[in-house]
């Protein structure tokens, strides 16, 4: 048995589900639920995205079939908190290869769902996962040094962040190292940031709203190339939700 | 090889498209209509021709229908109750119907909101939905969209944006099944059970 969160599901044929799986043990795995759409089934509502699951997969082709699933906990999600939710699946999908085993990862995601399910305040708590997803993924990066030559950051210092690689001093960067770099990643020389506050940003304390606004801009700067142009869905009605309020 | 004449596989091929028909059945009812139920064949084409011509959506609330507005749209009485309920499909506005329990108008998506899949606002009519609520004469939205992870959003947004016009929202309620047995039914549906509960 595995434990697993279905990220999204599709359709299969009159009776059956095509499942997008994030399990613990494989990573995202495709499997096939051949009778989870028929009148008797109670794997339905199992099967749905934002509930922990035991499963256990059956074949060696390249989309499984799902052999069994049981339910193990529910994270009931409502209004802004279910799209933070889909943000998360949106984000995986996007950004995780299929069959790419990051155990951390999935730890981090059902943690986050858990928290979503059980706090009001939302931002941090996208944030941190925004964070350790680049930290699964390897495109962490320094609070402490610079990317240009490991120099320790210094708290007069303005920084500028280039994605991939981490913070670099404004000045060096705008002379000649940089010339001729490419143009994505122009949108984040507009954002610059003192050293003093890229220590605070290394300490995480998201629950001050200064911290997680300047926090916010940064895994903007992050995820930027990642997601290129194509905006995440998700987002949109994020953004809609807080104009309703 | 080629089993089937052009004509016979096109119309095998066309039939498929139906849900729940695979080649064989597609096969079986090709030969039916051809060799069995000619005069009915006929009237089948032609009955689907017609409606192709004059059935499109209702242009307040996007069902199906032939003319500018559906019947249910055209009732004074209804219009008059000042609710509308939300529905995924033409089909859930029948299967309401049929509960003989609701007297007000409706409002069909046509889908439902589904980010990962790209489907966003726009997609199922919530600028027309919009309009309606701005135009007033609504008090209440009663919210009967499938109880799915896509059904909870929809409902959700949609539930946001009444609020905006100070217009009440109401989800319908889902749960344990009449008949069902506690024991055997999932943690997901006895909670919304739960959640769902109300006074006797
Ligand atoms: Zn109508």
């Amino acid at each position: 048995m595995t434990r697993a969160v279905v990220l999204h599901r599709w359709p299969w044929q009159e009776h059956g589900l095509l499942l997008d799986l994030f399990t613990e043990g494989f990573g995202r795995v495709r499997a096939i639920s051949k009778y989870a759409r028929s009148r008797r089934s109670s794997l339905r509502a199992t099967l749905e995205p934002f509930t922990l699951i035991d499963i256990e997969l059956k074949g060696r082709g390249e989309v499984k079939n799902l052999a069994r699933a049981d339910s193990v906990q529910n994270f009931p999600l409502r209004s802004v908190h279910l799209y933070s939710g889909l943000y998360l699946n949106e984000l995986l999908q996007r950004l995780l290869p299929e069959h790419t085993d990051l155990p951390g990862l999935f730890i981090d995601y059902v943690k986050s769902l858990e928290l979503l399910s059980e706090t009001q305040v939302i931002e941090p708590v996208l944030r941190q996962f925004e964070y350790r997803l680049l930290c699964h993924l390897d495109l962490d990066f320094s609070f402490t040094h610079d990317a240009n030559d490991g120099n320790a950051i210094e708290p007069g210092i303005l920084y500028r962040f280039v994605a991939g690689s981490g913070f670099v001093p404004a000045q060096i960067e705008n002379e000649a190292l940089y010339i001729g770099e490419a143009p994505a990643e122009t949108a984040s020389s507009e954002w610059l940031i003192s050293g003093a506050e890229i220590s605070v940003l290394g300490q995480f304390q998201l629950a001050n709203p200064q911290v997680l606004k300047q926090f916010k801009q940064l895994m903007r700067n992050a995820y930027a190339p990642l997601l290129g142009s194509k905006p995440l869905r998700s987002r949109e009605l994020l953004l809609a939700a807080v104009q309703n309020k | 090889m080629k089993a089937f004449s052009p004509a016979i596989a096109a119309l095998i091929e066309s039939l498929r498209i139906l849900p729940g028909v695979g080649q064989k059945t597609a096969q079986r009812m090709a030969f039916q209509l051809l060799e069995r139920h000619r005069d009915g064949a006929g009237k089948l084409a032609s009955a689907l021709n017609h409606a192709l011509e004059v059935v499109g959506r209702c242009q307040r609330c996007r069902t199906l229908t032939e003319g500018d507005t559906c019947s249910i749209c055209d009732n004074q009485a209804r219009a008059a109750e000042g609710t509308v309920c939300i529905v995924e499909s033409p089909a859930d506005v029948l299967a309401v119907e049929q509960t003989s329990q609701y007297k007000g108008q409706y409002f069909v998506l046509m889908g439902r909101l589904s980010p990962l899949d790209g489907i966003g606002p726009a997609d199922i009519g919530l600028d027309l939905l919009e309009k309606r609520f701005q135009d007033g004469g609504i008090n209440e939205v009663i919210l009967a969209t499938n109880p799915t992870m896509e059904g909870d959003t929809t409902a959700h947004f949609i539930a946001d944006l009444a609020a905006r016009y100070n217009i009440n929202a109401t989800r319908i309620a889902h749960g344990v099944p009449v008949g069902g047995e506690l024991e055997y039914v999932d943690h997901t549906t006895l909670g919304h059970a739960f959640s769902g509960r109300k006074s006797l």
